[in-house]
């Protein structure tokens, strides 16, 4: 039985001392994560760190930035980095997923880690990324042209949920992009890539050790009021990732005149045109079993555009089909017994209605790899996770957004695949409502670095402009 | 289903003479009682006969209660699961939380009330006023005419008619939560003459009132309390240690007179920490009446799991004769000598992420 990991759950700026107190905490997969226990004068002192550190990034031009957290990105997708290596071997023990799985979500992660896409990303949110450098011309015409120019925060504090690897390293990435000093917060799944993404920083020549400098990754275990009411206090900008009660008490320990991004729970959905093929199957499978599912990108339930009961009952054998394929291609990570009781209880649940005469049809795959439950009944239905579906053949749009009208505030990503000419239709309906991204299901994993994050575009919120009108001599 | 209803009304008869005899009976045959409950259970509701039938399980066939098919607990918010006429029904008790968009909330619907209360008192009575006798209770759960479709607040109130002595009371309402003024008023009474008092609370009504008094009592000794319930679904949590302390300080009461009690809606019988029977030395944990019996099963295989790992409670209750009485629930729990111990989410896992949890999605409550 090999040795139980360990892996330090922080990196703080190069110059400041090791923490002098340690604690450790059982990961949720078997690894075991060690932690800071810092007092507050060495929270204190970390806070006023940044806060220096932050405001040297300010001089340095946005275009090198990107070079250096480019750089540092792209060797986790680098076939043969050792840092990527050293990634690969540490998430199965600490963010709970197979090795397939970790180098899928990786390399989806990865892709947008580039200074190409940065660079991009910054272009489409900003405009002039150089508006990070100083007061740009507006570019628009007239007598008294504006210019403008982006500010990210005096400190940052970004708290992020540990099911889904990669989101806390991205969180991290877009905070020091525009130029703010970032002090992170890992959900316990995910600490390993952003403390090993801070750590790569250092390596990036001068920009990179600016950046380490300006960048804390510190774990501590969710509910300890005093480190969240000293480090939340001290933040201009909060960027917060979890559920509703999360964030409203994430909230109330923020100044009044902090500013406060969310990202509260999600919901996502495919819907899908009758007579879908395989293919499309094979999409849908491949969206519901990344991240296990537990992204807020993973579809919950599938609908069947038009379908009829043997409609529906001919694509979930496809879907059963395909689901058994990525059990083989992405096997599941370990599933908890909180996780795995709810899957019985669904299961069983479907098994009873059924024998009871109810139009619902059970398809499950070995073990608790995949659930799927065929039922016209129009309802929506949260997924209890482990790559559970429920499949639901609705009559019309009109139909599709009665059901979805009651989780219409979570919604986030619509999977669309074969609607033809009635797509137009379902996005009008669907975005109306409050979908907030209608892609093809391939995409439906990984939206690039520039997707519209919850509805709102990723950078925006995390700076302040000022606009200059010279007045002249 | 003609002579359903005598048929229920002579099982019940007889299991509830059997459970008058209370929690140390020693229930040899119950492989064979259970079979019986479950023979009766096949032929008169329908939903669980085609779910039995579609398992391959038939009467004739099962000789242990293990072989008994478990319905999930869940199967109660989608179906009226009665054995026996559906006319007969005396009470509908229903799990509390919000009502979310197509689904129900669980429905336990009762057949005999005076089963559940021959079910729930002796072992109620056994665990909480082991020397016998009456005792004043003072109660933090609304009554049951205030909150009928509550089996907590029906059970507590079988305690009251047939355990309470003069003083007693009930100090919460519905809505309005713990009557605070009342409640104080009443714990000075039992101080001031020196009566030891029962209090019946749950986890959630005892924090209340804890955050909205600032009373500090010494409660006479012999005083104990009744806490049941967690927080699930509530912001405001404190570990249990800490309650224990708290309770402790405010009331006197220390901790080896708390006696936690574990029950569901779905389920007649309960489970109880057995501390005041066995004192404080004895380890914390549940243990069911003799008429119920606790597999504890692999998450994933459903198979019995060897005795000191954890798993899955599934609950074989006789005392569920007019619903179903083998029921798997969501809960974990690991045996503990003839007991169990509930397991708690794993130190450091955090609530699902950018993903929506069941819970949350049930508490957000859209129209």
């Amino acid at each position: 039985m090999s040795p139980t990991e360990r892996f330090d759950a922080w990196a703080l700026p190069p110059g400041l001392p090791a923490p002098a107190r340690t604690a450790e905490l059982a990961g949720p997969a078997g690894g075991v994560l060690r932690h800071p226990a810092l007092s507050p004068a060495e929270l204190g002192r970390l806070v006023e760190h940044l806060r220096a550190a932050g405001a040297a990034l300010r001089d340095l031009p946005v275009a090198r930035i990107v070079q250096a957290l480019g750089g540092a990105g792209a060797r986790l997708g680098l076939e043969g980095d050792p840092l990527r290596g050293e990634a690969l071997g540490l998430l199965p023990a600490f963010a709970g997923v197979s090795p397939e799985q970790a180098r899928h979500v990786l390399d989806g992660m990865a892709r947008d880690w580039t200074a190409e896409r940065l660079t991009r990303l910054l272009a489409l949110e900003l405009g002039d990324p150089a508006v990070l450098d100083g007061f740009r011309d507006e570019g628009a015409a007239g007598p008294r042209p504006r210019r403008l120019r982006a500010f990210g925060p005096e400190l940052a504090v970004h708290v992020c949920a540990g099911t889904v690897p990669g989101v806390a390293a991205t969180s991290l990435i877009r905070g020091l992009l525009v130029k703010g000093p970032v002090l992170l917060k890992p959900g316990a799944g995910d600490a390993v890539l952003p403390v090993l993404l801070a750590r790569a920083l250092a390596g990036q020549g001068e920009v990179g050790r600016a950046l380490a400098d300006a960048t804390a990754v510190l774990y501590w275990p969710g509910g300890s009021p005093e480190i969240e009411r000293a480090v939340l206090g001290a933040a201009d900008l909060a960027v917060v990732y979890g559920s509703d009660d999360t964030v409203r008490e994430l909230r109330s320990l923020l100044r009044p005149s902090a500013r406060l991004v969310a990202y509260p729970h999600r919901v996502s959905v495919a819907v899908i045109g009758e007579g879908s093929t395989a293919a499309v199957a094979a999409d849908l499978a491949r969206a519901v079993a990344s991240f296990d599912q537990r992204g807020c990108v993973c579809p919950h339930q599938a609908f069947l555009l038009g379908a009829g009961a043997s409609a529906a009952r001919a694509f979930a054998g496809c879907l059963a089909d395909a689901l058994d394929a990525e059990a083989a291609a992405l096997p599941p990570g370990p599933v908890g017994p909180a996780e795995a009781a709810a899957v019985q209880q669904l299961r069983g649940t479907v098994e009873l209605r059924a024998a009871a005469g109810e139009p619902l049809e059970l398809l499950a795959g070995a073990g608790l790899g995949w659930t799927l439950v065929i039922d016209p009944g129009p309802t929506f239905h949260a997924s209890c996770l482990s790559r559970s579906v429920h499949v639901t053949p609705v009559p019309d749009v009109a139909a599709l957004a009665a059901v979805l009208g009651p989780v219409r505030h979570h919604l986030q990503s619509v999977g669309i695949a074969g609607l033809g000419d009635r797509e137009a239709d379902v996005v009008d309906a669907l975005a109306t409502l409050g979908a907030v991204r209608c892609v093809p299901l391939d995409e439906l994993p990984f939206p690039p670095a520039w997707w519209m994050h919850d509805g709102q575009g990723p950078l925006r919120g995390l700076v302040r402009w000022t606009e200059w009108v010279p007045a002249g001599p | 289903m003609s002579g359903a209803g005598a048929d229920f009304a002579r099982l019940a008869a007889e299991l509830a003479e059997r459970f008058a005899a209370g929690v140390d009976a020693a229930w040899s045959d119950f492989d064979d009682v259970a079979a019986r409950v479950f023979a009766y259970q096949h032929a008169t509701n329908a939903p669980y006969r085609a779910f039995a039938s579609g398992r391959g399980v038939e009467p004739g066939r099962v000789r242990r209660w293990r072989d008994v098919p478990a319905v999930p607990a869940t199967a109660f918010k989608h179906l009226d699961l009665v054995s026996g006429p559906a006319a007969g029904v005396e009470r509908v008790f229903r799990t509390s939380g919000t009502t979310r968009p197509g689904d129900g909330r669980g429905a336990h619907h009762v057949l005999s009330l005076d089963l559940y209360r021959s079910a729930a008192l002796p072992n109620l009575a056994a665990h909480l006023l082991p020397e016998g006798g009456r005792i004043r209770i003072l109660a933090l759960v609304p009554g049951a005419d205030a909150q009928p479709d509550s089996s907590l607040s029906t059970m507590i109130g079988f305690a009251l008619e047939a355990l309470a002595a003069p003083g007693s009371g009930t100090f919460a309402h519905p809505r309005a939560g713990v009557d605070v003024a009342a409640l104080d008023a009443a714990l000075i009474e039992a101080d001031a003459e020196d009566v030891p008092v029962l209090i019946a609370a749950t986890a959630f009504a005892l924090v209340h009132w804890l955050d909205r008094g600032d009373l500090t009592v010494r409660l006479p000794g012999g005083s104990r309390l009744m806490q049941t319930g967690g927080f699930k679904g509530r912001s405001r949590t404190i570990a249990p240690e800490d309650l224990h302390a708290a309770v402790e300080r405010r009331l006197g009461i220390p901790r080896s007179r708390i006696v936690a009690e574990y029950g569901m809606t779905e389920l007649l019988s309960q489970f109880w920490e057995p501390v005041l029977r066995e004192g404080p030395g004895a380890p914390r944990r549940f243990v069911g009446p003799p008429w119920v019996r606790t597999r504890i099963l692999d998450p994933v295989t459903l198979a019995e799991v060897p005795a000191g790992t954890p798993g899955l409670l599934c609950h074989m209750d006789l005392a569920n004769l007019g619903s179903v009485a083998a029921v798997l629930t969501e809960d974990v729990g690991i045996a503990e000598g003839q007991g169990f111990r509930l397991l708690g989410r794993a130190p450091g896992a955090e609530p699902r992420g950018c993903s929506l949890a069941l819970d949350e999605l049930l508490a957000a409550g859209e129209p």
